[in-house]
Order: structure tokens, then sequence, then C-alpha cells
């Protein structure tokens, strides 16, 4: 082989080389890429995690990197796997099914949000007021003026898809996959006790914030028995662990909500987190090993779970 | 000189496009993934003991942690009853005694089945499935525990306690199904109302009513949502209409009537009877 044929021969295999690294990289970054948004969905409880998105704030995005760097790399290792193959085609130990690509998080644009999903869950709170602080119809258009502008402002509530927003451990989808960061129905409570401030008068305020308080208190302790009792499924508890359990429960203000301890309900193999000064002086020493054996993970939810019935009065009509 | 390059280009170029395009083809064909004998080679793979241990087992106990899991589980189980009503050192030990047979009882039938996977031919999915079959009832035997009514334990429990411990201990666990019940019941109409405006006065009054009708519930089941959902189908019209009217009732009853079709999935699932 003359010395030309040799050169072309060098430059032809090491453009060769050059595209088939190029592909190696590319597929590597998309696996990377795939590997910390399904780390990041699941560290926010996309699906069925393993309990390390109840981690909050800076925990919580340690553990999505680590997540997305060992499963980058198992990818990685798979690809090179691939290529071993595909080259020698023997000795190579079994290859993982490559996992489906998942391109790159889509960032929603908050212009292009529709949030009128959340209009009948309003247009119900309005239903109360109007129920139980009797207003008239000056302060109920007053109110659902205000009202329609606070659904508006809860466009800030909106984020980025398949991406974990550290420190905001709540996440409920809305219809077309739209992502919550916040409950949207606490949030639609808090507002409303705002505008029925300003719109009735102190005795007709009194009496919605009373029913307001008094549903909360009914809610927290609803979701308090079941925690309960979803633990208890687990580990045999006395009827004084219970009670104190639930105590400690309702006093934690825990980031959760109905719609998602339901999810559990029907699940029972699954538990949900409690954080540790909840149960620690509740259950004794074997139970808290016996605890940390169980499958505890972060189910999502989804507002669509409330079934709605109610053919009331529509306030805001879209 | 131009000549011999004009003649030798043509002939240098042919071999050299060849190779250019082998070795791009050889660069894709070794990048690309071969997904059917990927897919062949994953189910080879799960077909392990391991495999048959997290069909089983599941969660966070693996095989190798399943026996102290296990035998953690009858402790805490000794510990609740001994709680409930003390037990003497030899009730213990005789209920022990039993919990440990329950559990070498159940280890042999995984020892069984993690045996019977190795000896399948992986490629064969029916195969694979029986194997599965073979785990499913140990796994649903797992998560329900092993402690229960057809158990040793259980014999062991019934046989040596007195009288006095007995109606203790039974006390404790219907109060324990009571408050169960209260706690799903409590749950569905807490999500009636985020649906229906209600005052306190009448979501507590509702409550009586589900509470009376679901004094207990099977709280273990994936099913116990619904089973608390179909006696809430059958609260009588007038009782609901004591407490709502209009658009509010209209919806409660719609919330409460989306059960009644559920009626044969629960008797199927043995947790009420057909006349029931």
């Amino acid at each position: 082989m003359n010395w030309q044929r040799f050169r072309l021969l060098f430059l032809t295999s090491s453009f060769a080389l050059l595209v088939f690294t190029q592909n190696v990289i590319a597929q590597v970054d998309v696996a990377q890429a795939a590997a910390a948004d399904a780390a990041a969905g699941e560290a926010d409880g996309h699906g069925e995690a393993d309990g390390h998105g109840e981690a909050d704030g800076d925990e919580q995005e340690k553990d999505v990197d680590k997540a997305a760097q060992q499963q980058a790399g198992e990818i990685g290792k798979d690809i090179g796997r691939n290529v071993a193959r595909a080259i020698f085609g023997f000795g190579i130990r079994p290859a993982r099914v490559a996992p489906a690509k998942i391109g790159p998080a889509v960032k929603v644009d908050p212009k292009e949000v529709d949030l009128t999903f959340l209009t009948p869950h309003i247009n119900r709170e309005l239903s109360l007021i109007h129920q139980v602080g009797q207003a008239n119809s000056d302060q109920m258009d007053k109110m659902v003026e205000a009202a329609k502008n606070a659904r508006d402002e809860m466009i800030d509530m909106v984020g980025p898809r398949n991406r974990a927003i550290p420190g905001k451990r709540i996440v409920m989808y809305g219809p077309n996959s739209i992502r919550l960061y916040a409950n949207p129905f606490e949030r639609i409570r808090k507002d409303a006790l705002a505008y029925a401030k300003e719109a009735l008068d102190e005795e007709q305020f009194q009496a919605y914030s009373k029913e307001a308080k008094s549903r909360e208190d009914a809610e927290k302790q609803a979701l308090a028995q079941t925690y309960a009792m979803l633990y208890q499924r687990h580990i045999p508890l006395t009827k004084e662990q219970r009670q104190k359990l639930i105590d400690n429960i309702k006093k934690a203000d825990l980031d959760t909500d109905l719609v998602n301890v339901q999810v559990y309900v029907q699940n029972p193999r699954y538990l949900p987190q409690l954080p540790d000064d909840v149960t620690e002086s509740v259950l004794s020493k074997t139970q808290r090993e016996a605890l940390s054996r169980s499958s505890r993970v972060i189910f999502s939810s989804q507002m669509q779970t409330v079934t709605m019935n109610y053919q009331g009065k529509k306030w805001i009509a879209k | 000189m131009d000549r011999q390059m004009t003649t030798h280009r043509p002939q240098g170029k042919g071999p050299q496009l060849v190779v250019s395009a082998c070795l791009l083809a050889f660069g894709f064909l070794t990048v690309l993934p071969a997904p059917q004998a990927s897919a062949q080679v994953a189910v080879r793979r799960q077909l392990s003991e391991t495999q048959f241990d997290s069909w089983v087992f599941q969660g966070n106990v693996n095989g190798k942690t399943a026996d102290k899991a296990i035998e953690q589980r009858l402790e805490l189980q000794l510990d609740y009853l001994n709680a409930m009503s003390p037990l003497s050192d030899d009730q213990k030990a005789i209920m022990r005694l039993a919990g440990e047979g329950d559990i070498k009882r159940f280890m042999r039938k995984v020892r069984y089945g993690r045996q019977v996977l190795k000896t399948i031919d992986a490629s064969d999915n029916q195969a694979v499935s029986q194997a599965y079959q073979l785990a499913r009832p140990l796994a649903q035997q797992f998560e329900k525990g092993l402690f229960g009514e057809t158990s040793l334990f259980h014999k062991a429990f019934l046989a040596n306690l007195s009288e006095e411990q007995s109606s203790a201990v039974q006390h404790a666990i219907e109060d324990q199904e009571r408050a169960d019940a209260r706690a799903i019941n409590h749950m569905l109409l807490a999500m009636v109302r985020r649906d229906v405006p209600m005052t306190q006065d009448q979501y507590g009054k509702l409550t009586n009513l589900l509470d009376e009708a679901v004094p207990r519930c099977p709280s273990k089941s994936n099913y116990a949502l619904y089973y608390v959902g179909y006696f809430f189908s059958r609260v009588p019209d007038e009782s609901l209409e004591a407490i709502f009217e209009g658009d509010e009732l209209a919806a409660v009853k719609k919330h409460a009537k989306r059960y009644q079709g559920y009626k044969n999935m629960l008797v199927s699932q043995g947790l009420m009877k057909d006349d029931e």
C-alpha cells in the first residue's frame, strides 16, 4: 500500500470513527437527559418513587443528581455493551432493555396555560360563601370579579414539566399534564377568605370563616385517621399509639392532600412518607426497624380524581 | 502526469468509497442497539432467584433480608398482643414456636419457587408466566401477613389464651376495625365535600349516617374504599333528603349511587356475601 492510499484510508477511517464517536456521545447525552428527567419525575413523586423525593430542598436536588448519574451510568454501560456485542459478537454480559427515549424537559409557557379547569372548584367555594354568608347579589358580584382575578394569578403555581423544584413537595396534575407546584384547593380557599373579607360584613365573614375552619379541621382529621390506618396495615399499633400518631400528624401540617392519600388506600403495599419527628415518639425501636423495610413512596396527585357531580350556580361562566 | 492522475483517480476512489461506506455502516451498526436481542436477553436475565424473590417480597425486602423481616413481624405481633392483654412467658414461647412454624412453611414454598424458576426455559414466556403464578399467592400472603386466621400462630393464640385474654384482644381488634372504618368513611365523605358545598353541620350528619352504615371495614383490602362506597350507595334517599336539598342533594345522591355497581366485585373478592 503506497502512502497516498494509506493516507486516504486513514482519513476515511478517522472520519468514520468520528461519526461513530459522536453517535455514542449523542446517545449518552440523550440517555443522561432521559435519566435526569426520569429521576426528577421520580423525585417529585410522579409515578412510584422510592421515597427519595420526600427529602426537601438541597437533599432533593442531591437525590435527583445522584439518581440521574446512576441511571445515566447504567445506560452508558448498556450502550457500551451493545457496541461491544456488535463488534465482537461474543463474551458480553446480557444487556438491559434500553429505556424508552425521553426528550428534554419541555418548559411550559405560562401564557399558553388554560386555567379554566379550576373554575368549577372556585364556583363551589363561591356557592359555599353564598350559602353560609347569606351574601347579596352586589357582594357576590364583587367576589366573582375578585375570584376571576385570583384564578388568573394562580398561573404562578404552574411549573415546568419533568422537573423537580427543590423545596416543593406537593405536585398536583391538572388536565393535559399541567403541573401545579402547590395545592390548588388550599389556594382557592385562601383566596376566597381574602376576597370574602373585603366583600362581606363582619358577621357574614365570621360565618364563612368559621365554616372554612371547620372544613379544614375535618379534612385534617380525615387525613390523619387515614394515615394512621395505613401505618397500622404495616405495623401493629396499639390504640394509644394510633391516637398519638393521629395527634402528631394533625400537628405536623404535612404537605399532602386528601386527593393524594386515597391512592394509598387503594394500594395497600405502599405507605406514604411521614417525617421522623411524627413517628419517633410513637413507635418502638422494633416498629421503626420494620417501618424502614416498608415501601414508602410518593404518588402523584391528580386533580381529576375529584369526581364532579355538583351542578350548582356557575358564578364564573368559564 | 495529468493523464495518469485522471486514470488513477477513478480506480482509487471506488474502493476508498466502499471502505468509507463500510466503515460508516460499521459505525452505525455498532452504535445502533439491537432491540430484539436485548429484549430476549433481558427476559433471560429476569429469570433468576433474585427475580423470584422480588416477585414475592417486593419493596424494600429482598430474599436475603426476608427471614429477618418476617421474624421481626412475628415479634411485632407478639408485642401487639402483649400490649392488648399481657401474655405469660409460656404463652409467648408457644406462640413464637407456632409463628416460626408458619415462617418455615412459607419459606419452604419460596425455596421451591426459586428452584422451579431455575429449571424453566428462559425464552418460554408461558413457563415464565407459570413461575409468576407460583410467586403471586406467596406475595399476597406476605403482604397480608403470615399470621392470619389460617396460621399456626393464630391457632396457638386461640388455644392458649384465657377467656379473659381472648375477650380483651377481640375487643381491641374490634376497636381497630371501627377506627379503620371511620378513617375510610370520613376520607370518602371529605372527598365528596370537595365537590359539594356543605356546612359542618351537614357534613357531621352525613358522617354519622355512614359510620352507622359501615361500622367496620376490611381496611387491608385494596377494595376497602369501594366497600365503604357500596354501603354509602345503600343509605336511603330519605336520610340524605333530611340533610340536603336542591343541587347539593342531587350531587350527594350521585356520589353515593356511583358505587352501586360494585357489589359483584366485592362478593367475588370475598369482602361481602351475596345476600348481604
